[in-house]
């Protein structure tokens, strides 16, 4: 029996619910498309004007034929063109368009296939918004944030907790050190240098932990001093800090609260600043305490100083007053003063420096010289070209005058200097001929003894031996010499000298620096013909160029600072030893020979 | 009655119309914001002028913990925007007052940032801050240059309409074409139904942004549909119609697309700042 068929339409209410007609529709076929002569109508665009034919094929079965080229969904599937049986008792469900097209048996009526069409969703509504969001921004920031953090924030902290600290102490500069920092390699706290560190630290960029070793803590001077165990105080540390310029209420407080203490390592050594280690504080730093340092030390022997070319005292070098049992006695004087250096010395550079005088002609016919003389002839640099050797007699002033004496036959004897017992022991053991001998070619001159021999073999050499201390003999030409106490006793002294190498302790005068420039335009040596005379500049010399704007502006190649730091320096370390252990040092190697002569 | 008009009445009106009047949010205020911008921004460079810090200017000095704790609050401050436009209030700190006072104090926290660096850049978590913050302050002057521009555009490109009426409009359009489209052979049929349910705007950001939909299925509608049919007339003017709305729309989204670009790049790299902020601060007294 073919089946009949019976449409159940379903549409649905804009206030909800549906509405469901019935018809029968015979025996079919039933067309079903978009057409309005159409069986079943179906209102979609999408949906062909005539999309398929449903017919009875047997008993109960039902063939569904699809129209050429209308797309249509058999339970999900597409039903291709030859089109699909629908077998007996069996349901399906058609997709057209957004409709849907069930065939079922109606459960009611024996016989008959029931069609059932609805629409399988809703008329979309125009939109209230045409311009889609941009999106992105939500997750482009969480992304970036997450990142940083973890990076720079997160990674960095993990590495400085998860990492022991370094070496410390003695152990800090050996050489397992080194290997600690060579091996380290970069920790992802690298991101947190916030520069260069200078060039003598450099190698402690692999650990940060080397200097910043508590968290949240500043550089403490204990993590400095472990490894710079030998840094001088630039003063006693109470002194210091009740000379300082105490910082307004608030900026104290702060420092205080942020375990900043005053005077700390790294007031002045800043790190990070690049490869130059930038150590030389500012002017303004040393003048916040040496403006009015007397109101605040009254028992300071230090000038107050605040500005290099307005208020800075003259120099005070320390001269020789005089000389007791413990050497010289060393006295402070204002160049203002007018000091006199009476260091022992029987010389005048002037007669050195002469152009033409018989020193000038001796020293023309010296191969060592063979031109008058000049200062180099005597001072010579020492290594650092800061200042100069200490004056040896026998390197810087025995070309001319000679030591030596005739001994026995071709033998030339060189007497010792300083040591005038031995020079008298030695005169008188000479024998016969003591003839005279320059030490130089060419070079004529009273040698020790010459013309002073007596008759007889005794008398000769007591004359031989008193020669040289007696005038025109090689120890008067230079020293001041204390007479026998008796005559024949030959005990001769020589006064003491001492030659300051340098005469001020609180600076150091960079001579290599100024190579540019005679020496005689700030030393008034060649007018000078005492040793007594200091041939220091005053201060006025040195401000003609430095701190000097005008000099400045016509020397843009030069630089000739103003600053404290060009002639200071805040510690007192190797460069600059204080004053007395200078002493001791210059006493020391003069000990042999001028302190023995005086007892 | 010849009463004395008083004084205020007379002005009352006059002040209406200057209220009414269009004000920017650059100028708010005759320019209050950009006049504080300007004074703290000379404070600073007199300051940095002034200071003589021992080795080098940088962060660390006082002046440079000064400069950088007001570039830190500044920083947060702005980024308060963020929130603050979510809110409606107006007279002295109304959304424009606020915007405006963001866009001045914005630029000035660019000279206040970098004259807390001190002139120092590196490979660092400090000049990633100062980057990221100079992306913002750039992002946010194309913001403001793309303000100044795009809203007169908008407004004459959508002429007496709304967005949602434009809307409104396509779906009535559309509901007609289909109507009309019912009795069509089933190739124009199609054309029509994919001209319907095409994309109005571009599916992908590029596309809004370029103001063109790739494949308009209403314009290859539009070109395939045979012209001379008779049958056709309708559909081919409510397509036609539909092509013009289509038009506007695209310009409408396109332009305010353009709007929102800049904050693509704003709005990421200020979260991002505030993170680099944060590892800066807590990176600089860690190891301090």
């Amino acid at each position: 029996m073919s089946p009949l068929f019976r449409l159940r339409q379903i549409s649905q209410r804009v206030s909800g619910g549906a509405i469901v007609r019935e018809r029968d529709l015979g025996p079919g076929p039933v067309r079903v498309g978009r057409g309005t002569d159409c069986d079943v109508e179906v209102p979609d665009l999408a949906v062909a004007l005539l999309h398929l034919t449903l017919s009875a094929a047997g008993p109960g079965e039902v063939r569904i034929a699809p129209a050429a080229g209308a797309a249509t969904l058999f339970d999900g599937r597409p039903l291709g063109p030859q089109g699909v049986v629908l077998e007996a008792g069996r349901a399906c469900t058609l997709a057209l368009g957004s409709f849907r097209l069930g065939l079922a048996p109606d459960p009611e009526t024996q016989g008959t296939i029931r069609l059932t069409l609805e629409r399988a969703h809703a008329e979309e509504e125009a939109p209230e918004k045409v311009t889609p969001p941009v999106k992105g921004r939500r997750a482009a920031s969480w992304a970036l944030a997450l990142a940083i953090l973890l990076g720079f924030l997160a990674l960095p902290v993990a590495g400085f907790l998860a990492r022991p600290l370094p070496p410390v102490a003695e152990t800090a500069r050996a050489l397992e050190a080194e290997a600690h920092y060579q091996e380290a390699g970069l920790g992802p706290d690298r991101a947190w240098n916030s520069g260069p560190l200078s060039s003598v630290h450099g190698p402690l960029v692999t650990d940060c932990k080397a200097c910043h070793q508590q968290a949240f803590t500043s550089v403490t001077d204990a993590t400095c001093r472990s490894c710079h165990a030998a840094a001088h105080d630039h003063a006693e540390p109470a002194r210091l800090l009740a000379s300082m310029a105490a910082p307004p209420p608030m900026i104290a407080a702060a420092r205080a609260m942020a375990g900043l203490p005053p005077g700390r390592c790294t007031a002045c050594h800043t790190e990070h600043e690049g490869a130059a280690l930038r150590n030389n504080p500012a002017t303004s730093d040393c003048a916040g305490c040496h403006a009015a340092l007397d109101s605040k030390l009254p028992d300071t022997d230090l000038v107050n100083a605040s500005d290099w070319q307005r208020d800075h005292p003259q120099f005070r070098p320390h001269v020789v007053a005089g000389f007791d049992d413990a050497g010289p006695r060393l006295l402070r004087v204002a160049l203002d003063a007018g000091p006199v250096d009476r260091n022992g010395l029987v010389f005048s550079h002037a007669q050195h420096l002469s152009r033409r005088n018989a020193v000038a002609r001796m020293a023309g016919r010296l191969s060592a010289y063979g031109r008058p003389l000049g200062c180099a002839d005597c001072h010579r640099a020492d290594a650092a070209e800061i200042g100069f050797r200490p004056i040896e007699m026998e390197r810087d002033c025995g070309a001319c005058h000679s030591l030596a004496v005739a001994g026995a036959g071709e033998q030339v004897l060189d007497l010792p200097h300083a040591e005038p017992e031995k020079v008298v022991a030695l005169l008188i053991a000479l024998r016969p001929p003591a003839a005279p001998r320059p030490a130089v070619a060419g070079a004529p001159r009273t040698v020790p003894g010459a013309g002073t021999a007596g008759s007889g073999a005794v008398a000769e050499a007591l004359a031989r031996a008193r020669a040289p201390f007696l005038p025109g003999g090689a120890c008067h030409d230079c020293h001041e010499i204390r007479a026998e106490s008796a005559p024949g006793r030959l005990d001769f002294a020589i006064a003491p000298v001492h030659l300051a190498g340098r005469f001020y302790a609180r600076s150091q005068f960079p001579h290599g620096r100024h190579e540019e420039m005679r020496c005689s335009s700030c030393h008034k040596a060649p007018s000078s013909t005492t040793s007594g005379d200091l041939l220091l500049p005053p201060i006025g010399t040195c401000r003609q160029c430095h701190g000097n704007a005008r000099w400045a502006a016509a020397h843009p190649e030069a630089e000739a600072s103003g600053a404290c730091a060009t002639c200071h320096w805040f510690h007192p370390d190797a460069r600059a030893p204080t004053f007395e252990a200078l002493q001791k040092a210059a006493l020391a190697t003069r000990a042999r020979g001028v302190q023995v002569a005086m007892r | 009655m010849n009463a004395p008009i008083p004084a205020g009445a007379m002005r009352a009106p006059a002040e209406g119309r200057r209220t009414a009047r269009h004000e920017g949010f650059l100028g708010h205020r005759r320019f209050f914001w950009a006049w504080v911008a300007l004074l703290a921004t000379a404070a600073a460079v007199l300051l940095y002028a002034l200071d003589d810090p021992w080795p080098r200017p940088n962060g660390g000095t006082a002046l440079g913990y000064a400069l950088g704790t007001a570039g830190a609050l500044l920083i947060l401050w702005l980024s308060l925007l963020g929130l603050r436009k979510r809110r409606y209030t107006d007279g002295q700190w109304s959304l424009k007052a606020w915007v405006s006072a963001h866009v001045w104090l914005g630029l000035a926290l660019g000279v206040i940032a970098t004259l807390h660096t001190g002139f120092q850049f590196g490979w660092n978590v400090h000049t990633l801050a100062y980057g990221l913050m100079l992306l913002v302050i750039l992002s946010g002057l194309l913001g403001v240059w793309l303000y100044a521009r795009l809203p007169r555009r908008l407004s004459a490109n959508r002429a007496e309409t709304s967005e949602r009426a434009m809307a409104a409009t396509l779906a009535e359009n559309d509901r007609a074409l289909k109507e009309a489209a019912r009795l069509l052979d089933d190739r124009s049929a199609a054309l029509v139904e994919a001209a319907i349910r095409g994309p109005a705007v571009g599916p992908t950001l590029e596309q809004r942004l370029s103001g063109r939909v790739r494949r308009c299925a209403t314009a290859a509608a539009r070109a395939r549909l045979d012209a001379t049919d008779p049958a056709l007339e309708t559909v081919a003017a409510l397509l036609g119609a539909r092509a013009a709305l289509l038009a506007q729309m695209r310009r409408h989204v396109q332009l305010k697309s353009t709007l929102q670009l800049w904050l693509l790049v704003h709005v990421p790299a200020t979260v991002g700042l505030l993170a680099a902020l944060l590892a800066h601060v807590v990176s600089v007294f860690f190891y301090w």
